[in-house]
């Protein structure tokens, strides 16, 4: 076929680990925990995708969501990234549907701690992305400082989630994975055993679908594709 | 292919221009199974496809071409409700469950009402005395493209009648997964996906009378005095209600 292809970025080549989603279903290296109603939604894994369709419920509670969880690679220290690629759509042009990704000491909710990237939608379906999180239990907000970097989220963006130096973690966010806007350090006291894709609606009744293209993980910053802004 | 992969030992496949791995995109991988399937990747449009325009047909024009079926709309206005429709037969004695998937995408050259494009059930080929379903995204001018998901019905291809307001904003300029489904007897399901993976429904429509002997893809100005473009990545029809293995009812 003569269709053009989807300008996703390859993959390095230096990867530590990585899952590009390209499986008939979820790799059983993920494991699921929800910190609200579970029925609210499933993952499901095909086509280079995987994602989660959210119906319109609430959990009541603003700090919960859904996770696919995964360990960190054996060994795993910072400097360490996660880099992946997102998009959304969601029921209406309000606040809040929400990718979130995790690194986590814990893979069991109401136990550990997160540091949690959060991106969120606002009106007109522009993504806040509000960055970085300090969450404990996969269900409580403990502090955060707002990155203030807007994309379109149906369009997707490239994040990465870079653990740092230790205590101190970051977030980069781009529109095509060559230049990348960051976030400044964010110390919060974490030694990650885990990584973590999610979503939620943030208690509102937002139907959505936040689904993701690939992650992949380095044990150091990540090549330099043309020019870093940090 | 499992996953977790170590290092020096890439497991992705290269992919043909622009480097990197071979995109496994719905787009770009029919799941099989299909009874009807147009990847519009021929240098003309099939002959399977019959033109209805119940506006008048010299403000469309449908070229096939780069894998893609376009549809060109001059900046005259056509009816409120008026469809220019691709049309073609299910194969005979076809009852539900069928569905009809497609990819699609557009662009206006204003900031206005109304853009729209979807998929279509019809029960014959005449502006009149017959009846049609069809999937509804359009844009709001107060939405910056963004999409209303509606499921509508009519007769005649004129298709002003709402069944279900499916309530989900995407973008036009973007792409999106669609999907017509004929579930029962005078019932109908609307179901759209940014991946082709996982799918967001409408819910079922039942007030339209019609047992679908066509299927089709169409699109408007509905009424807006604007040049448009449409693409159609694929047209595939399943006789099936779940073609993507999954069935989501939110």
């Amino acid at each position: 076929m003569s269709k053009v292809a989807l300008p996703i970025r390859p993959p390095t080549g230096t990867e530590v680990w990585s899952d590009e989603f390209d499986d008939a279903s979820i790799d059983p290296a993920w494991s699921r925990i929800d910190s609200c109603t579970a029925s609210h939604g499933d993952w499901k894994e095909g086509y280079g995708w995987v994602g989660f369709s959210h119906s319109s419920g609430t959990s009541g509670v603003s700090n919960t969501g859904h996770w696919l969880v995964t360990p960190l690679p054996a060994g795993a220290t910072h400097p360490f990234t996660v880099e992946y690629y997102v998009r959304m759509m969601q029921s209406n042009q309000a606040n809040y549907s929400m990718q979130l990704t995790a690194y986590s000491d814990s893979n069991t909710v109401a136990s550990g701690t997160q540091h949690m990237m959060m991106g969120h939608s606002s009106i007109g379906q522009g993504a806040d992305i509000v960055g970085n999180r300090h969450w404990t239990g996969w269900n409580a907000q403990t502090s955060y400082a707002n990155m203030g970097q807007y994309v379109y989220q149906p369009a997707g963006y490239y994040l990465r989630q870079r653990w740092a130096s230790a205590n101190s973690f970051r977030i980069e966010v781009s529109t095509d994975g060559i230049t990348w806007l960051g976030s400044g350090a964010f110390a919060l006291t974490l030694t990650p055993t885990h990584f973590a894709i999610g979503c939620t609606n943030y208690n509102n009744a937002v139907r959505f679908q936040t689904t993701y293209r690939y992650v992949r993980m380095y044990d150091t910053y990540p090549p330099v594709r043309s020019s870093d802004t940090l | 292919m499992p996953d977790g992969y170590v290092r020096g030992m890439p497991r992705v496949t290269p992919r043909v221009g622009g480097g990197g791995v071979t995109p496994p995109d719905r787009i770009w991988t029919p799941p099989g199974g299909e009874i009807i399937q147009d990847e519009f990747d021929d240098a003309s449009i099939d002959p399977a496809w019959t033109r209805v325009d119940k506006s008048s047909s010299t403000y469309v024009t449908w070229t096939e071409a780069g894998g893609v079926m376009s549809q060109f709309h001059t900046s005259s206005a056509s009816a409120g409700g008026a469809m220019h429709a691709l049309m073609r037969p299910l194969p005979g004695g076809t009852t539900f469950p069928v569905t009809v998937e497609i990819y699609s995408h557009g662009t206006i050259l204003r900031n206005a009402n109304y853009l729209m494009m979807g998929a279509c059930f019809s029960d014959g080929l005449s502006l009149s005395g017959t009846n049609q379903l069809v999937t509804m995204p359009y844009c709001n001018s107060s939405s910056e493209l963004s999409m209303y998901m509606d499921l509508r019905s009519g007769n005649g291809y004129g298709v002003d009648v709402q069944e279900v307001a499916g309530g989900l904003y995407g973008h036009m300029m973007i792409g999106l997964y669609q999907q017509l489904q004929w579930t029962a007897t005078n019932t109908f399901v609307y179901r759209w996906s940014s991946d082709g993976v996982n799918w967001l429904s409408a819910g079922s429509a039942t007030a339209q009378a019609c047992t679908p002997t066509h299927v089709g893809i169409w699109g408007s100005n509905w009424a807006g005095a604007y040049a448009t473009q449409l693409g159609f990545e694929y047209f595939r029809v399943y006789a099936s209600d779940d073609p993507a293995g999954d069935v989501d009812t939110l």
